[in-house]
């Protein structure tokens, strides 16, 4: 039983002074000027037992742009969560895009009589170390790239890419033969009950496995494992690093092009966990690609308009088609983000734009330094 | 050994096998539940995902021939969302037996029937033991 009162006072929203700053600068508002995430804090603190039944609590897209600009800290996307947990206890589901399918996959992946058949796509020349104390967790990148086959993305391509990052580094790795999603987004949309499944059944295969540490380049699983397993899973003392937070990896020098490109920031590894600057020196030194930044960048880049596979609308969209618009107006002509969700969504916003971003093309950081290091070795 | 098994079928082509079976007095070889929708089109991998995870054994989904669509889909729309699904089962190490497409002339009662005892025989065979029932648990 989620305790609205235990979730006010842990997410700080009797410190909220009513300034409004987090509207003003939240994404959602700009498009959809009936949700404000002033309106839910001060709504909850007035009538708790109804902030939970108010329908625009899944309309956040959980951007962190409101806890970055709150003076007082106030944890306003973890209020979110717990107000959809309470919602989803008194029996309302929210309304799942793609037809439910990242969801039943997610829901499928946390039973353990499943035994994954995931791992084909690696390549041979990719060196694994079975016996390694150190996983490299791919994400749902291969379930992506069937569920999402019509937008090309292909996202399998880029976990590649960092696998060879890190083969060339000297990292060893191993990886998980029946690796779970790590739940964020089940989490995110208040489905705790799903969330824990996945995150015991993860907890045990990697015990199994006898495994200390895991690498892995997904933004919102690297998130979700710093932030959110330690707090839920019982007994987790895994360390957890993001490929780009390797010393290794920054010794690798690729050879410079004369290709300018520009970065976007995903939410969970920019404001979510202040990684900004790794992956851009991932572009430039071993990509060799020159940035150019877009006008909201770093602390201030705009959402690529993602929901944890909720409701995404015509908000969402608009959030997409300006993100691109930034894009398109530096110039270049290509678009690089090291996030699996930020790349489907902005594809997925570039096919329906009536060719308008035709030219742009989106990519995955990692798939790039991948083709780059591929190019070394061949040379 | 006792399988779930649900049918999801068309309004049109597909309900008029099962309609035909009824009216010639053939019986189910085993229980089976059917669901009947306007058109196939209206099924994504989504829903035939969430069927296994409340604990289908197997899932036949009946539709109208080729080019035979009422609603002028040409059953495009099916054929990528059950290739998306196979695609998915795979991957979940599900065995891809377990899901069949089956397109039927309109009030073919026998096909229906026999094909239904086609796919059983298939699924019998599927695992031995090993059952997905129960993926999810009751609220």
């Amino acid at each position: 039983m989620i305790d609205i009162t235990e979730v006010i006072r842990q997410s700080r929203a009797y410190f909220c002074v009513d300034c409004g700053k987090c509207t003003a600068v939240c994404p959602v508002n700009h498009y959809d000027p009936q949700f404000s995430p002033r309106l839910i804090v001060q709504k909850a603190l007035r009538d708790k037992y109804k902030a939970y039944s108010d329908p625009k609590i899944w309309s956040c897209i959980g951007c962190n742009m409101c806890m970055i600009r709150c003076n007082y800290s106030v944890s306003y996307v973890d209020m979110i969560r717990h107000l959809r947990m309470k919602s989803r206890e008194n029996g309302t589901e929210p309304l799942y895009s793609h037809g439910c399918v990242t969801e039943a996959v997610m829901h499928l992946m946390g039973n353990e009589k499943i035994k994954q058949v995931r791992n084909d796509w690696i390549p041979s020349d990719i060196q694994i170390d079975g016996s390694c104390k150190s996983a490299f967790f791919v994400g749902c990148a291969p379930y992506f790239d069937i569920i999402f086959q019509e937008l090309n993305v292909h996202l399998t391509a880029g976990v590649v890419g960092a696998m060879r990052l890190l083969n060339h580094a000297g990292v060893p790795f191993t990886v998980l033969d029946n690796e779970r999603c790590c739940g964020h987004d089940l989490i995110l949309a208040g489905d705790l009950k799903g969330f824990l499944k996945l995150g015991k059944a993860n907890h045990e295969e990697l015990k199994m496995r006898g495994i200390e540490k895991i690498i892995t380049a997904c933004p919102e699983c690297y998130y979700t494992f710093k932030m959110d397993y330690p707090k839920y899973i019982e007994g987790w003392d895994l360390q957890i690093v993001h490929v780009t937070e390797l010393p290794e990896i920054h010794t690798i020098k690729g050879k410079a092009n004369s290709t300018r490109a520009t970065y976007h920031d995903p939410c969970t590894l920019g404001r979510g966990l202040k990684i900004y600057d790794a992956p851009r020196k991932l572009l430039t030194d071993v990509a060799g690609m020159e940035i150019v930044e877009m006008e909201n960048n770093h602390e201030n880049s705009l959402c690529c308009g993602a929901s944890p596979w909720i409701f995404c609308g015509a908000v969402n969209k608009q959030i997409q088609d300006e993100r691109l618009g930034q894009a398109k107006s530096t110039g270049v002509d290509q678009l690089v983000t090291s996030c699996p969700k930020c790349l489907i969504h902005l594809t997925c916003a570039a096919r329906f734009s009536n060719g308008k971003y035709d030219d742009l093309k989106i990519v995955d950081l990692y798939q790039l330094v991948g083709q780059s290091l591929a190019r070394k070795e061949n040379t | 050994m006792y399988k779930k098994i649900v049918i999801f079928l068309c309004n049109w082509d597909g309900w008029s096998c099962v309609d035909a079976a009824a009216n010639a007095g053939l019986s189910y070889p085993l229980p089976a539940t059917v669901i009947r929708l306007p058109c196939l089109s209206s099924i994504n991998a989504g829903l035939i995902l969430r069927a296994f995870e409340y604990g289908v054994d197997g899932l036949m989904l009946i539709g109208c021939q080729e080019h035979e669509c009422q609603y002028g889909q040409q059953s495009k729309s099916i054929d990528s969302e059950f290739d998306r699904a196979l695609r998915l089962l795979h991957m979940l190490g599900i065995d891809k037996k377990r899901l069949k497409l089956v397109r039927l002339e309109p009030f073919d009662g026998e096909g229906f029937i026999n094909s239904l005892i086609i796919f059983s025989t298939e699924l019998q065979a599927v695992d031995g033991e090993r059952t997905i029932a129960g993926l999810r648990e009751k609220h």
